[in-house]
């Protein structure tokens, strides 16, 4: 322990902080298009469309083609494997048409969850094998950050410590090896929204699982500054019959954060989860008017919240195609004002309303 | 794990973020005058003085009872037990004197270092026997805060990740039980100058070991927001062949806080070690220049640093008192302003030579 051995060089710590900070510059946040082909499968199911390559194929370009306004919203898409390679109708690559935007190319590189024998439907999540082989060509083919998604649940048993451990130790090795690669790792343990806990529970955990995650990021020498870490943010279980504000879900996710991320982190990008485009909006915004100090940028990595009006207007027709792009274009822009507290709600109140509920004694 | 159980409620909570941060308010560190009778020793015999208690009462009440204006640079003053229970020459109860300036009174809470079997001469610290009642009545007699210092060293094969672990988990201990009964804990987590280890390798340690700490700290469910911690600045170790300057040493410093200290502990106040008045001074101010995000104050916590002069000036005879009284102030302005970046010292061609020797890229 006492003694420090080579990890990364002056210019690859300088390469990597400048990468992370471009992704959440001001105003910015990163769409999450890396879909798996079983992901997809779900999305285009519900808007009746075949799983087909070629289907996914148009359907990101619907995505890629938004025209200059998603310069100034967009920091980064996550790409998923297949999509790294496939080109627009004009052939030219999908990663030049971002690249040429000024917005960075990441890429998911985990294989998905498997199963923690002994307990309770628990997970980790599989990749290490070769990881540092894939993030080398993927960094020569045009990536500058990557994405590892674990996974956590509550319940009156979960997350155990098994859990905990286990999948912060795998995100620290997946961290660990990006950055040997010049690639930023996005860190996501994600606690599911599923259940009927409450505020406070999924804060404490979120607090746990948080906190063992830097430890592990310390233990594994992972350069805090050129990672980002990628949340869910601090919600009431799905079925939780408490309902909170956004004003609450803010304070409580603030906090948290407050706790247990460095300031050394460049920035904190939202999954969005099971939230509907406009409360991942709101909440987001929330978020950023918080009047607890926050030492890092804090913005989205949606999927789902920044392409389900875009999906359902395409509904796989090439003539819904400008119109789908244009949705995407909307909520892009929605969410970069989010990022920066100045959304005012779609036609309600709004801002000043919301900041009335905050009740300036809560202690959390 | 996943259930919290009640450390503390709402109103504990309250009262232990607001003690802490009145003692970090702004401009505003410590005066660490618990040195034990062991310790004051030592400090009384470099100026041919006998340690008895009149002695150490005599000095103590010399600093307690100058002008009130004290107040505005010393939010705290951490206590000996002895202390705690002496009287000013005009028969008020020290903690009362030091509380009318509006000064906020802490008290030393551990009992000395022992050694860890197995390590090359590590310890861990002792102290926690009996410590929730000890609390409750140093509570009733007038503290608001505790101190608790804990030792690493570096070396070779030192620190130990058993030295490590035990000492943050100790630390850990001891917090929990202070927030119980209302005092804030000041975490310390010490690791020694000695040595020739460079700026470097202390950076790459105090890393490590605050990690620890904060895990442990996370563990322990302790509320960060009623902590303060007391570490060492970042310095090459005393032997260390090269020179590094204040703003080296701030950048060391600032840069692993940010890595490892969570923004919602409200503030940091730097031991000063074996630093002289001066350079503990020029260290402080610097870290308060550094151009990098710090969310927590940074402050001071300061023995030696404080009293060396008002010690020489003393020297024992009643008399001097005045001369003596006048260096401690002095001392406490000046690290009062350097607690905001605004010491500027006199003799020394401007503030802006010494800043352009900060090289904007450097990356640590």
């Amino acid at each position: 322990m006492p003694h420090q051995y080579p990890t990364l060089s002056i210019e690859q710590k300088k390469e990597l902080q400048d990468i992370a900070h471009r992704i959440v510059s001001p105003g910015k946040g990163i769409l999450a298009a890396d879909e798996s082909v079983g992901s997809m499968a779900k999305r285009l199911a519900q808007i009746g469309v075949e799983n087909t390559e070629e289907n996914r194929r148009q359907y990101r370009q619907v995505l890629f083609s938004a025209d200059s306004r998603i310069n100034s919203c967009i920091g980064g898409v996550i790409f998923f494997h297949e999509t790294l390679y496939q080109h627009a109708d004009d052939g030219t690559p999908f990663v030049q048409m971002i690249k040429d935007k000024g917005i960075l190319v990441g890429i998911k590189v985990d294989k998905g969850v498997v199963p923690l024998a002994g307990t309770n439907g628990e997970t980790t999540t599989q990749g290490l094998d070769g990881l540092s082989e894939r993030c080398a060509q993927y960094k020569k083919d045009g990536a500058d950050f990557a994405k590892w998604r674990c996974v956590l649940k509550i319940s009156t048993t979960t997350p155990s410590q098994l859990a905990l451990t286990e999948n912060a130790n795998v995100l620290a090795r997946y961290a660990s090896i990006c950055q040997q690669h010049g690639i930023v790792p996005i860190v996501e343990p994600e606690i599911l929204p599923d259940g009927d806990h409450d505020l406070k529970r999924s804060q404490y955990v979120t607090e746990k699982v948080l906190t063992a995650m830097y430890k592990a990021l310390s233990d594994h020498h992972v350069y805090l500054e050129g990672t980002l870490l990628k949340p869910n943010m601090v919600t009431p279980g799905h079925g939780c019959s408490t309902k909170y504000s956004a004003v609450e879900i803010a304070m409580a996710t603030v906090t948290a954060l407050r706790r247990t991320v460095p300031p050394a982190v460049a920035g904190i990008t939202f999954l969005s989860g099971g939230q509907s485009e406009e409360e991942a909006s709101i909440n987001l915004n929330a978020i950023n008017n918080c009047p607890l100090p926050k030492p890092w940028a804090l913005t989205f990595s949606y999927g789902r919240a920044l392409q389900a009006s875009a999906l359902s207007t395409w509904r796989g027709q090439k003539e819904n195609a400008s119109a789908a792009t244009e949705e995407f274009v909307k909520r892009a822009e929605v969410n970069g004002l989010a990022a920066q507290g100045k959304y005012s709600g779609s036609g309600n109140s709004g801002g000043a309303a919301s900041r009335s509920l905050y009740v300036a004694n809560h202690a959390y | 794990m996943t259930h919290q159980y009640p450390s503390l409620s709402p109103e504990q909570k309250k009262e232990l973020s607001t003690i802490a941060q009145r003692i970090v308010a702004p401009g505003k560190g410590i005066l660490a005058a618990d040195e034990s009778v062991g310790t004051m020793g030592k400090r009384l015999q470099k100026i041919n003085v006998e340690n008895n208690e009149e002695n150490r009462r005599f000095f103590r009440n010399l600093l307690f009872s100058v002008d009130s204006s004290i107040a505005n640079s010393i939010g705290g003053v951490i206590f000996f037990h002895e202390t705690l229970y002496q009287k000013s020459d005009k028969g008020v109860p020290f903690p009362k004197l030091v509380k009318e300036k509006g000064i906020v009174v802490g008290i030393k809470v551990d009992k000395g270092t022992a050694g860890l079997n197995g390590t090359d001469g590590e310890t861990t610290t002792q102290g926690l026997d009996g410590l929730a009642e000890r609390c409750a009545q140093y509570k009733k007699d007038g503290c608001d805060f505790a101190k608790w210092r804990s030792v690493l060293k570096i070396s070779d094969g030192c620190p130990s990740a058993l030295a490590v672990a035990e000492n943050a988990n100790v630390l850990a201990r001891y917090a929990s039980i202070c927030q119980q009964n209302g005092l804030v804990p000041i975490v310390e987590p010490e690791i020694l100058p000695d040595g020739d280890h460079d700026l470097k390798r202390c950076q790459y340690v105090t890393e490590k070991v605050l990690a620890a700490v904060y895990k442990a700290l996370s563990d322990h469910h302790v509320y960060l927001e009623g902590t303060l911690l007391k570490p060492n600045m970042v310095t090459a170790g005393h032997s260390c062949p090269k020179k590094f300057t204040s703003e080296e040493v701030a950048m060391a410093t600032v840069t692993a806080l940010r890595r490892t200290v969570p923004a919602a502990v409200p503030g940091i106040c730097f031991l000063s070690g074996g630093q002289s008045e001066e350079e503990a001074s020029l260290n402080l101010n610097a870290i308060n220049q550094m151009p990098l995000h710090r969310p927590w104050k940074l402050t001071f916590s300061y023995g030696r640093a404080l009293q060396a002069s008002a010690l020489s000036a003393w020297k024992g005879k009643q008399e001097n008192k005045q001369a003596a009284q006048n260096a401690f102030c002095t001392r406490a302005k000046i690290n009062g302003l350097a607690s905001k970046g605004e010491y500027k010292p006199t003799g020394e061609s401007n503030q802006a030579a010494t800043q352009s020797l900060f090289t904007a890229s450097y990356v640590y």
